[in-house]
């Protein structure tokens, strides 16, 4: 925090948006498919918006050898490409480029560090980035370890006066499993303080993901109904309708379980379930979302598939075009592969769902349904909050009336918005109810364009909000309560395939959700 | 993003003398689905409103450019909006309206989001009837925001409309005599501050421009030379308009670099052969020179701040040269300083449209301190002028 009297008296302002505190950005892995496609135009988006301070640097590091301006041409080109809305006017890119520099070296060799040691402090002095770094990791997990030890070794984890500051980023996946995560932590922690480390999970950068807070606790109507004695159950949903197809090698590492639920939907059942913070504060809403991971029923080994159903898509059709297996996928990978040969008999799940039950006072007997997977009907991430039904019935049902308990879906993407459904009388003498849908949309009511997630996170960061970002104990947290799941899927033989591409999903899913209470059937967004 | 606009019954939209029922009836009109909509062949209009908007323009000439910018506001901001136009020397009496609804396609999902619109003409003497005959037209509970589109704020339908409304959105650059508007202006904010919010779109204006001001000092060795400025000069194209004195944009800029930095105004005002008004202040035991700028080589939103910073010695002096380029859609910035060495940046910068500028102002919902307090420093230097 500065000193009063060195804030910037202009700076106070209703109108002004946030900008960002004079800083070099490091970006390791810089040569790499995100920083082509997502950080450097985000970056650029941010300069564009005015929302960096003119001491801003950004320094690109990685093992391809350039200088200085290939890389500044490498990013013009990449920005072109990837940027939504390309490079826009030359002279503003041209005052933007010329903030890029590079750095080529072996992340674990020190002496790559020493180069970067001397190009930030000519930084500082020539630009005025006050000492001010974010350390970026986006290259491949196995090198966040020797990246985080040579920074530590060259100092550059601390801030080298008491008025400037040292954050790192580091991206998903936090871990492989419970063992990888808690090493991972324990070495960033070994190097960093817990209040410089930022881990991004993307999802958390969406608009509205930010408004799932916003939506409970500044609406007076919904809080009070929040709970468990007027909500049947809640669906969180993350489909797509896209296939393994080239990532098959990711994703039979991961599976759906580690690629979506651990981090981004165990993110959004954190934000819908949490008690409502003492403040804004980051770390005050960070508490609440791990107090409500702590209060999860720890499901152990034996109660697996009490909790959890997973899948793989067998071939089918997906958009009206007949698509191939996830096995069928691996097989025509590994006929292209040179190298690399994936197990043509895989069992990783391209579907996974969890039933979390959260023991407290407010959620108590209200199950929590997660679920993921690839080759769905379409790609679609929402929250439904399943009411209870009415306690008695008034209305006389004919077959054609269906009344159906009040739904209210909050819908990530695509069409971010809120919908109520609710029963109406249709006019006319008969009392015949229909559901009606009361929506709200978020490109409809504020035509005006949300920050990529990347911005609005990359800017978080700079001005030293992790409220957006994952804690460690959260991580943790995340992989203790799946790590039953993982370990008996790794051990049992699956049954694959057991869904059809374009589907909801197996038929054991349905079964499940609907086990003991006939009423709950899975949404088909 | 394309508007349409269409009356309750598809034929043209026409003035009827007003009469609320009749209003209130085309308006249940409007929402009426079409036999596609019952049929399902067509999907139903969406109606969407979260306030009132109304619109006062005096000038009868302005109309279409005043219909292009209401397309785009409800694109953006769905309200209920009610347009007054005015004739007050008229011959004969007459108060009539129509009623229209203003759609758009969502992001090509063949559904329809649609604000109303309330068109009011007022001749003669109905002008003065205006504010009442309004008033019972506002969708309730939601924040009434007037856009004064005319010159004139002393008589009806003015007063009359601030009653009911919750914010009041001016333009300066409107008036023919900006700094007596700007004079007014401060002291009705200060006196209605309990009941009304006001803006000025042209403040609205400088956003870009402060903004980037106020960034160039979160670099800290800047902000340490901001404590040390000596001298603020400001360059502004020159109008035959108030014989030069400082434009609106000017002398707010003025205003809020005199309230956030803490300036004492001295009774040192005056006016060189150029034309420059030249104006002392005092912070601490500082003095800082500001000096105001018509120039005939700037155009439009054209705008050039100096900032000159010393030291007690004079001797590590720095420069920063802030241009406002309408032309080139550009702010250029210079700098020179002893310590840091970047010399030239070149900002996009695109000047808002009316349209843009309402949104801008649309968003705010109570009172703007910053602006306020800019105002209020700006009529204290008029008042001395």
């Amino acid at each position: 925090m500065m000193h009063p009297e060195m804030e910037n008296p202009l700076r106070e302002e209703m109108r002004m948006e946030r900008k960002a505190p004079p800083c070099v950005v490091v970006i390791f892995g810089a040569s790499g498919d995100l920083n082509k496609r997502k950080l450097t135009p985000a970056l650029y988006s941010l300069f564009e918006q005015h929302l960096l301070s003119n001491g801003f640097a950004m320094v690109g590091f990685a093992r391809t050898k350039m200088e200085h301006q290939a890389f500044r041409d490498l990013m013009t080109e990449t920005t072109k490409e990837f940027a939504e809305n390309g490079i826009g006017d030359p002279s503003v890119w041209e005052s933007f480029v010329q903030k890029l520099y590079y750095i080529s070296g072996d992340p674990s060799n020190p002496e790559a560090y020493q180069q970067l040691t001397s190009l930030l402090s000519n930084l500082d002095r020539e630009l005025g980035t006050a000492g001010n770094r974010v350390f970026y990791l986006s290259t491949p997990p196995e090198l966040y370890t020797p990246i985080i030890t040579q920074l530590g070794n060259a100092g550059l984890n601390r801030p080298s006066s008491s008025e400037s500051w040292v954050r790192i980023i580091i991206e998903k996946p936090f871990g492989y499993d419970l063992p990888s995560a808690l090493k991972l932590n324990s070495h960033v922690g070994n190097v960093f303080t817990e209040d410089q480390v930022y881990r991004i999970d993307h999802y958390l950068g969406k608009e509205t993901v930010q408004n799932i807070l916003v939506f409970r606790f500044s609406n007076g109507i919904f809080e009070p109904i929040w709970n468990r004695n007027f909500i049947d159950h809640v669906q969180i949903t993350a489909s797509e309708s896209v296939g393994a197809g080239d990532r098959v090698g990711y994703y039979e590492a991961a599976g759906a379980l580690r690629d979506m639920i651990q981090n981004h939907l165990l993110q959004v059942f954190s934000l819908v379930a949490m008690e409502p913070p003492v403040s804004l504060d980051a770390n005050a809403i960070r508490d609440e979302k791990q107090k409500v991971m702590m209060a999860v029923y720890p499901f152990t080994h034996d109660e697996v598939p009490r909790f959890a159903v997973r899948g793989q898509y067998g071939s089918g059709t997906s958009n009206g075009k007949a698509v191939p297996g996830f096995r069928e996928e691996i097989k025509a990978f590994n006929l292209k592969s040179k190298d690399k040969h994936y197990n043509e008999e895989s069992d990783t799940p391209t579907y996974a769902m969890v039933r979390l039950m959260v023991n407290n006072w407010r959620w108590a007997g209200v199950p929590f349904f997660i679920r993921s997977g690839k080759r769905m009907p379409k790609r679609v991430s929402e929250v439904a909050i399943q009411f209870k039904r009415v306690p008695h019935l008034l209305f006389k049902q004919t077959k054609s009336d269906r009344i159906e308990p009040n739904t209210l879906v909050i819908r990530i993407q695509p069409d971010e918005g809120i919908t109520l459904k609710f029963g109406a009388k249709m006019p006319g003498q008969a009392m015949h109810i229909r559901e009606v849908n009361m929506d709200f949309q978020y490109g409809q009511q504020f035509g005006r364009h949300s920050p990529e997630a990347y911005e609005r996170l990359l800017l978080d960061c700079m001005l030293g909000d992790p409220t957006l970002f994952a804690r460690r104990d959260m991580v943790e947290k995340g992989w203790e309560l799946l790590t039953p799941v993982l370990d008996v899927w790794q051990e049992e033989k699956a049954n694959f395939p057991n869904y059809e591409a374009g589907s909801w999903g197996p038929k054991e899913a349905d079964d499940f959700i609907a086990y003991g209470a006939p009423h709950r059937r899975w949404r088909k967004p | 993003m394309t508007t349409s606009e269409t009356s309750a019954t598809a034929s043209p939209i026409e003035m009827k003398p007003f009469d609320l029922r009749t209003i209130e009836r085309d308006i249940r009109e409007l929402w009426k689905p079409t036999e596609e909509m019952v049929e399902g062949k067509q999907q139903a209009n969406m109606r969407a409103c979260v306030s009132n908007l109304l619109v006062y323009e005096d000038q009868v000439n302005e109309f279409n450019s005043l219909s292009d910018s209401i397309s785009k506001i409800t694109n953006y901001h769905p309200c209920r909006v009610i347009v007054m136009t005015s004739q007050p020397n008229a011959v004969q009496d007459k108060l009539e309206a129509s009623v229209s609804a203003l759609c758009r396609f969502s992001h090509g999902r063949g559904k329809q989001i649609c604000s109303e619109k309330i068109t009011i003409n007022a001749e003669g003497s109905a002008v003065q009837r205006l504010s009442a005959s309004v008033m019972p037209l506002f969708v309730s509970d939601l924040p009434v925001t007037l856009w004064w589109r005319g010159i004139p704020m002393d008589a009806q339908p003015f007063q009359g409309l601030l009653s009911c409304a919750d914010r009041v959105i001016l333009d300066s650059s409107y008036s023919v005599r900006p700094t007596a508007f700007l004079s007014v202006l401060a002291t009705m904010t200060r006196e209605r501050f309990k009941e009304v919010a006001f803006s000025d779109i042209n403040w609205s204006r400088l956003t870009q421009l402060r903004s980037h001001i106020a960034g160039l000092f979160d670099v800290p060795d800047l902000l340490a030379y901001l404590r040390d400025l000596s001298k603020l000069s400001i360059e502004f194209p020159s109008t035959t308009a108030d014989q030069d004195l400082p434009s609106p944009q000017a002398m707010l800029l003025v205003g809020w670099f005199m309230n956030r930095l803490g300036w004492g105004l001295t009774e040192d005002i005056m006016r060189s052969r150029t034309g420059a008004t030249i104006l002392k202040f005092l912070r601490g035991e500082r003095e800082i020179t500001v000096e105001m700028l018509p120039s005939a080589k700037m155009t439009g939103q054209d705008l050039k701040v100096t900032l000159t910073m010393a030291d007690n010695t004079g001797w590590q002096e720095a420069r920063i040269m802030i241009v406002r380029n309408y032309q080139h859609n550009a702010i250029e910035t210079k700098l020179e300083t002893p310590t840091i060495c970047w010399l030239k940046n070149v900002a996009r910068y695109e000047m808002p449209s009316e349209a843009e500028l309402i949104l801008n102002e649309l968003e705010i919902l109570g009172h703007d301190v910053i602006y306020e307090n800019a105002l209020e420093s700006a009529g204290q230097i008029i008042e001395k002028m």
